[in-house]
């Protein structure tokens, strides 16, 4: 799957611009990639210089020189970045307040032409942190994860009950702007769908619809640099950024959406099983990426995989027949859940 | 463990041989209609060339002139014989009829692919499922209607109504003495073309449309793209090779359109003149194809055969050109994308 140019990813030339950012960013590559088993390690508090990558990365996408305007997100990295050294022992590291809920479900029910799907869930996800998803396949994961951007009422059958609040506003009030939310809250879908067009028109993609006129490409260029290294793609495609972007390998093709979903400066990410169809290796890049963008962003991903969820998340939500049986932080969940049914899905008894 | 290897057997001794015939009688049976589709392709164009080239050899480069005769005093000319001896002349100067094929598809072209463009996007994006399900069949019944039916509309819906109200009297005398005005002109030519080929456009465009991935689209729709800026952006960049495709198909039955033509156009060999203002579009044409139709009666003199065949010929030459350039600009735009799909 993977073409000869990953190879090329690891060996960046240090940014003349922004030493400081990418000698960060190198040492988190070596590292993660040295240990790509062994994520939580990666995320260790205790190791500073994997404590302070996400925040350089913040700082530099805020720095970068763009005057596109761009939507109004508050930069709610600041406060995670400040006070990331200082976490308490036994809270996920990306996460400064744990009370500081960045999205709160509440009695979410939602049903298609009268079959409910989900039936009063209740979801926390504090800033900065990972939440994970898991259940056995049909327990609406994906359908809950698709009601926090409004995407389930593309369905026309769908009908949509209780409250998802974003910063504190349900975003199902009348008079929400929908593109905004969308903006605000991105999503990376199970397959990777990168648009029939050239990566760097994929990454500009979101810049260019909100900017009011039509931006030049070399106005664009720092900013579509920053993403891709973000995502941990530029030293693969920065030679070849006019070529098909669904010439990518898989692996590719998902990071080039994350990179996609950066670009429109979200405060969320969902992610719907973003590695179900993508070989280990890539799995292991993009579980990487999540650890490296958690903490100045707020991801919630839906996955099937155990695995992967003790491996990258900071908090865990078990969901069975459209219920929520269990959520908390994700090592109490995987480790000592409270409830039996929880504990016969994390013991690998069903599902 | 015995069991389970049972099924694993190959199929029994009989089955195996007459399969394998049956696929070889069916891969020569598929070849040999493909060889026969080429042979019968290849003669046609062989007979268009032959019979036709007495006419390009006898008015070498002049053919594509525009001469002092008009072009309807010299195909009359091919076949009744020149005045003063009475015997039938190749010579022929075709620029009218080349200007009148270039005018008619041009105009319609122009006219009905933005009209087809945003037709295609209401039926497959924007209409309700029940009113997209009653313009389906419309356009395809539209697609498919023979085209003297339009011919036929047109000289006697529309040419009435543009004769009564786009032609001042006054005007129509001045320019008597040049050319008779009539309703049949190049702009219900343009007009009768777009009804033609735009449903045919429509039904191709829309039909890309509709197979357009939801992953791009609700991939746009997440990035905070409303359903039109989507369309605009994501699906109609998708479905460029068919807008290449459906386009030319469409300038291919315009360039190649006869009896509708032939009827709507006015079907006179006159170039129509810029200077007229726009009376340009009121003036009468005579294209390629409608010429062929117009004359064919007179096929039995040789002189006039060859020159309608030498039409024959330019209009293959065209379509053919058509054909190639349309391939090669969508693989060169997939070449400019870097694409290996």
């Amino acid at each position: 799957m993977e073409t000869p140019n990953n190879e090329r990813g690891n060996e960046r030339e240090t940014n003349q611009d922004d030493p400081g950012y990418e000698r960060a960013i190198h040492q988190e590559w070596h590292h993660a990639l040295d240990h790509t088993a062994d994520l939580k390690a990666a995320g260790d508090p205790t190791d500073p210089t994997v404590v302070t990558a996400p925040a350089d990365t913040t700082a530099a996408a805020q720095a970068s020189p763009t005057d596109l305007p761009i939507a109004p997100t508050e930069p709610a990295v600041a406060p995670a970045a400040g006070t990331a050294t200082a976490v308490v022992a036994g809270h996920p590291k990306h996460v400064a307040d744990p009370s500081d809920l960045v999205l709160a479900i509440r009695g979410l029910r939602v049903s298609f032409s009268g079959n409910e799907i989900l039936h009063g869930v209740d979801i926390d996800a504090p800033r900065g942190g990972v939440v994970a998803l898991v259940g056995p396949s049909g327990c609406g994961k994906t359908t809950l994860l698709r009601s926090v951007n409004r995407l389930t009422e593309l369905a026309p059958t769908a009908s949509i009950t209780g409250e998802v609040q974003l910063d504190g506003s349900n975003i199902y009030d009348r008079g929400t702007d929908l593109n905004l939310l969308r903006r605000r809250i991105g999503m990376v879908f199970q397959q990777p769908n990168p648009f029939p067009m050239t990566i760097f028109d994929n990454v500009a993609f979101a810049m260019r619809e909100q900017a009011k006129s039509r931006p030049s490409r070399s106005s664009l260029m720092p900013a579509v640099e920053d993403v891709l290294q973000r995502a941990g793609l530029w030293g693969e495609v920065k030679d070849n950024l006019d070529r098909n972007a669904l010439s990518l390998s898989g692996g590719q093709q998902q990071r080039l959406c994350i990179a996609r979903t950066l670009a429109a400066h979200p405060e969320v990410i969902l992610m719907d099983e973003p590695c179900s169809a993508l070989d280990p290796r890539s799995t292991a890049r993009i579980e990487e990426l999540i650890v490296q963008l958690a903490g100045s962003l707020t991801i919630v991903i839906v996955t099937h995989n155990l695995a992967q969820a003790k491996r990258i998340g900071d908090y865990a939500a078990y969901l069975l027949n459209g219920d929520l049986i269990e959520q908390g932080l994700a090592e109490q969940v995987f480790e000592d859940p409270r409830e039996q049914s929880t504990r016969d899905f994390v013991s690998g008894m069903f599902g | 463990m015995a069991s389970f290897t049972r099924p694993l057997q190959t199929p029994t001794p009989q089955a195996a041989p007459s399969g394998a015939r049956a696929d070889t009688v069916f891969r020569g049976l598929v070849i040999a209609t493909a060889g026969f589709m080429l042979l019968v392709i290849l003669a046609i164009t062989a007979f268009v060339l032959y019979t036709g080239w007495p006419s390009f050899s006898a008015n070498g480069l002049a053919w594509f002139g525009s001469g002092d005769q008009p072009l309807d005093v010299q195909l009359g000319n091919s076949f009744l014989g020149v005045p003063e001896t009475g015997e039938p002349s190749t010579a022929l100067n075709a620029w009218p009829a080349i200007v009148g094929t270039l005018l008619t598809t041009g105009g319609a072209l122009l006219l009905s692919f933005p009209f087809a463009l945003l037709g295609a996007i209401f039926i497959a994006e924007l209409a309700p499922k029940r009113l997209a399900a009653i313009l389906d069949p419309i356009v395809t019944i539209l697609a498919a209607t023979p085209s003297v039916i339009y011919g036929l509309f047109a000289i006697l819906v529309l040419a009435p109504r543009i004769e009564r109200n786009f032609i001042p009297q006054q005007q129509a005398e001045d320019l008597s003495a040049v050319v008779t005005l009539t309703g049949a002109n190049v702009l219900l030519g343009i007009l009768v073309l777009t009804l033609m080929i735009a449903p045919l456009m429509i039904a191709i465009f829309a039909d890309a449309l509709r197979a357009v991935p939801n992953k791009w689209k609700e991939g746009a729709i997440a990035l905070g793209c409303d359903e039109w800026r989507m369309t605009r952006r994501v699906s109609l960049r998708a479905i460029r090779p068919a807008l290449v495709a459906g386009t030319t198909l469409a300038m291919g039955r315009a360039v190649g359109e006869a009896i509708a033509l032939s009827m709507a156009t006015g079907s006179i060999g006159f170039i129509p003149n810029p200077l007229d203002g726009y009376f340009f579009f009121l003036e009468p044409v005579r294209t390629m194809a409608s010429s062929i139709v117009d004359y064919s009666e007179g096929f039995e003199s040789p002189e006039l055969k060859a020159n309608l065949f030498a039409f024959g010929v330019i209009l293959l030459i065209m379509t053919a050109t058509l054909t190639i350039g349309a391939k090669l600009a969508s693989r060169s735009a997939e070449r400019r994308l870097g694409g290996d799909q």
